[in-house]
């Protein structure tokens, strides 16, 4: 391998961030703090146990973390994106134009 | 999909994707409303507590006091917990806005009861004002939203 071909921005891709619904999420937590479950899972149209497996891989490389609370007797799940996740995605989309732009 | 297989299609097919989730999480935040409202009523609450604090706890009786105590605390438990029970986001940087302008307000309110003990003057010229800026810290950094 060349110093050229690991330049290309294909090597700059994020593997855990390729699947569109671990991009779906991401994307989306990163334009807020906090979204509790429910609301993610209404914006990126999944199933539960869909979005949940995927916030578990998201969860376990890092990228999101998870805080699970009460109101009142009822549990609720709030998902956040970390700054590792943040970094991650910024670095994701950038690869993506750039292999748009044929760069 | 791997590497080998990231057309430059399949890429923007994927930023497309982006694109709109972050369009979806923009679209959530201007709809987080509670806090903002929260924000503002508290605010509301400050402001009227201090006006109370000048006008009415100075000649009302102690069970006046505490009825008036009592319903600010009922107030700021009652916007609390609807925010709580309500909130389904909590949009960029909004709880740090939130809470600089809790701590302004809250700063604003102990100067104001201060001078209350070190000046005779009870004129709704100053005190209205003084009022209004108790509210404003956190009404106002409570509904900004974060610069994109």
């Amino acid at each position: 391998m060349t110093t050229g071909e690991q330049l290309h921005p294909r090597h700059r891709i994020d593997d855990q961030l390729t699947a569109p619904i671990r991009l779906s999420i991401a994307a989306a937590l990163s334009r807020v703090d906090e979204l509790d479950f429910r609301t993610l899972r209404d914006s990126i149209e999944i199933s539960d146990s869909a979005l949940s497996k995927q916030i578990g891989h998201l969860e376990s490389v890092g990228y999101v973390g998870v805080r699970k609370g009460y109101v009142g007797k009822r549990p609720r799940t709030w998902v956040s994106i970390t700054a590792e996740g943040r970094v991650a995605l910024e670095h994701h989309l950038a690869a993506l134009r750039a292999i748009v732009d044929g760069q | 999909m791997t590497d080998a297989d990231l057309t430059p299609d399949a890429a923007r097919d994927l930023l497309t994707v982006a694109d709109a989730a972050r369009e979806r999480g923009d679209d959530i935040s201007r709809r987080a409303l509670l806090g903002p409202a929260m924000s503002a009523f508290i605010g509301l609450l400050l402001g009227a507590f201090l006006l109370a604090s000048i006008y009415l706890f100075p000649t009302a009786t102690p069970l006046q006091g505490l009825l008036i105590s009592g319903g600010y605390a009922v107030g700021i438990l009652a916007s609390v917990t609807a925010y709580n029970v309500g909130r389904r986001a909590t949009p960029t940087g909004w709880l740090q806005r939130y809470q600089k302008g809790l701590a302004l307000s809250c700063g604003v309110f102990a100067v104001a009861l201060a001078l209350s003990f070190l000046v005779e003057e009870r004129s709704a010229a100053l005190w209205v004002p003084l009022a209004v800026a108790t509210a404003l810290p956190i009404a106002i950094l409570g509904s900004t939203r974060a610069r994109r």
